[in-house]
């Protein structure tokens, strides 16, 4: 295996029934860098993610995650590893019976920290890094907005110390401001906590502004990966007008140019 | 005070931090210096564990390498832990009745509303044919009826044969074998039919009414349905309750033949009844008071359930818990009022049906 790959995505071949979603891709999430996985709807993003960490097999292929192969690991192995990744889902899966500090607490309760005033600090500790207030750990999921959601999910993905952060579309359903906000919060986390992060987005000045690297799928491959500049450069269809359009030329900093060609 | 080694979470719950955590407890507030250089990973856990047995507050003389002062400043930042409120705990039972209380007081309101929003829909429906939800009420018609015969059936059956060994057992110890047509006819058509098909329904499509409207709810499409114009309680609820009420007493119908039907096969195999004795006299047994009555109670039983269970599937609160708690209270509360309008019913129509 390539050295430094944090996980590593062999030959991965992914079909529901008749409809095949990834014919073949080759994926590698080296270690300290934050990879943006874009692409149009239903491409397969987010089941490439959710391949990822065990939550769909994939039909053929090979998945290493911290050097442990996933589709073959233990029942053990499994359990080690699902403590060294956080993940952020798209609608945020908060448990809606639990109030929000319960919400982050769960994962270090059932990791088996019986030392509630120790939890309860944790959790402070977490709601802050989100920027929310131990006050905010009162209330339910449903009385969240959808900005507060995120951040909760986030919290939560961050209780176990992860090293790996998988997000879905961390900002999907944010206004401007909350999603630019959103992205300066995962990129001062990540800096702050050495995180390794694949993120799946449709949003272009969150892959400008958060991403080392992007790998955009399209027709059921990985037809670019490299940083914004490099994959700009590749010709393919779906680039040409992800990219080129004026608000993929805005996120990447050009001035806005009459129509070429 | 020297520190070494990993302050991870990933050490906290076994059994040997008891040891470091006493430690740390003995030696947390003395006035040392706090040397942590050469600890080898700390992460926010590990840091929040010092910081604690700090008393939260940051040692006066405390060496650190630069990347971990983020850390501890942070929890500086943390304003104070709230102390968890105590002074409610005596007054908690009280607090519980007063709740309840309220609780039925709104239960009781909102099965108002309900009921007088769907007088006015029909009033409105009488008026406007035209918006007269018959698709919807197909539809629940399918789903609540045809769909139930095969276990309303497969019960009626079988408590048709039990009922009628027991009885055949008891009818021949005086000779009074010619009775038992009688007994199931009568029996069926007026009590356990319309009881039994009430209760498997209420159980069968009234968890699965509420926890539909629920989940509407939850996901806002009630809300939706309302911006478009639409009424939901026309669209949704009324279709229900018409589907029951036409539904259950077709229900009662197929499940009283088949109780019959298992009384006969007893009747045959016990009492050497042939089936056309049984069928000659059953005309006889079920006097047409008695079967009529048995079809209004059913309509009846029908609406309630479907109220019971929009009511019910109108309350869901927005989490997973809430969904749950509130599909078992309709199941719960409509076989309850299914059973109590039955001994209404007992006793308001006790003079009906009788033979003559």
């Amino acid at each position: 295996m390539t050295d430094g790959c944090l996980v590593e995505m062999r030959g991965i071949v992914t079909r529901f029934g008749e409809e095949t979603v990834h014919k073949g891709i080759d994926l590698c999430l080296q270690r300290g860098e934050v990879l943006g996985l874009v692409g149009g709807s239903g491409s397969g993003k987010t089941t490439l993610l959710r391949e990822m960490i065990g939550l769909l097999r994939p039909t053929a292929g090979e998945v290493r995650v911290f050097d442990i192969d996933i589709l073959t690991a233990s029942m053990r192995e499994l359990a080690g590893l699902r403590q060294r990744w956080g993940v952020l889902f798209q609608h945020g899966a908060l448990f809606s019976a639990l109030p929000v500090a319960d919400n982050v607490a769960f994962p270090l309760r059932e990791f088996g920290i019986r030392d509630e005033r120790l939890i309860r600090r944790i959790v402070d500790l977490k709601l802050s890094l989100v920027g929310l207030t131990p006050r905010d750990g009162r209330r339910m999921p449903a009385e969240l907005s959808g900005g507060m959601i995120k951040r909760v999910a986030l919290a939560r993905a961050l209780a176990m110390e992860p090293e790996l952060l998988l997000l879905d579309e961390p900002t999907s359903g944010l206004d401007p401001v909350a999603s630019e906000r959103f992205v300066e919060l995962i990129d001062s986390l990540r800096r702050d906590l050495a995180l390794t992060v694949a993120l799946v987005t449709h949003d272009l000045d969150t892959l400008a502004d958060l991403c080392d690297r992007i790998a955009v799928l399209a027709e059921h491959r990985l037809v670019a990966i490299g940083d914004l500049a490099e994959v700009r450069a590749v010709d393919h269809p779906f680039i040409r007008s992800y990219f080129h359009g004026t608000r993929g030329r805005r996120a990447a900093g050009e001035q806005p140019v009459a129509e070429h060609g | 005070m020297l520190l070494s080694g990993d302050f991870r979470l990933r050490h906290l719950a076994g059994r040997s931090m008891r040891g470091l955590r006493r430690q740390l407890r003995r030696y947390g507030t003395a006035d040392v210096q706090w040397d942590l250089r050469q600890v080898g990973r700390l992460d926010s856990a590990g840091a929040t564990l010092l910081w604690q047995a700090w008393a939260e507050r940051r040692p006066r003389a405390l060496v650190l390498r630069p990347e971990q002062e983020a850390l501890f400043e942070r929890l500086e930042q943390l304003p104070a832990p709230t102390a968890p409120r105590r002074a409610a705990q005596l007054a908690r039972p009280i607090i519980g009745v007063g709740e309840r209380i309220f609780g039925i007081g709104a239960d009781l309101r909102d099965w108002a509303w309900l009921v007088g929003r769907l007088l006015l829909d029909v009033l409105y429906l009488l008026v406007h044919p035209r918006q007269i939800p018959l698709k919807e009420i197909s539809a629940h018609l399918t789903k609540v009826g045809a769909r139930a015969l095969p276990i309303t059936g497969l019960v009626g059956l079988l408590i048709g044969v039990v009922l009628s060994y027991l009885s055949s057992r008891q009818l021949q110890q005086f000779g009074g074998e010619a009775f038992l047509v009688y007994l199931m006819g009568f029996g069926v058509t007026r009590e356990l039919g319309p009881l039994l098909a009430a209760i498997l329904v209420a159980g069968r499509s009234g968890s699965s009414m509420t926890a539909e409207l629920g989940v509407m709810r939850v996901t806002e499409e009630l809300d939706a349905l309302v911006a478009l114009g639409i009424s939901p309680t026309i669209r949704l609820v009324l279709p229900k309750v018409i589907g029951l009420a036409i539904a259950l007493p077709l229900l009662v119908v197929w499940t009283d033949a088949m109780a019959i039907l298992g009384g006969m096969l007893i009747a045959k195999a016990e009492l050497n009844m042939t089936f056309a004795q049984y069928l000659s006299d059953l005309p006889d047994a079920i006097p047409l008071g008695t079967f009529w009555m048995g079809m209004y109670k059913a309509a009846t039983f029908g609406m309630l359930i479907a109220m019971v269970a929009s009511h019910y599937g109108l309350r869901i609160e927005p989490n997973t818990e809430s969904l749950g708690r509130e599909t078992t209270n309709s199941v719960v509360a409509a076989i309850t009022i299914v059973i109590l309008a039955d001994a209404v019913f007992a006793i308001l129509l006790r003079d009906v049906g009788w033979y003559d």
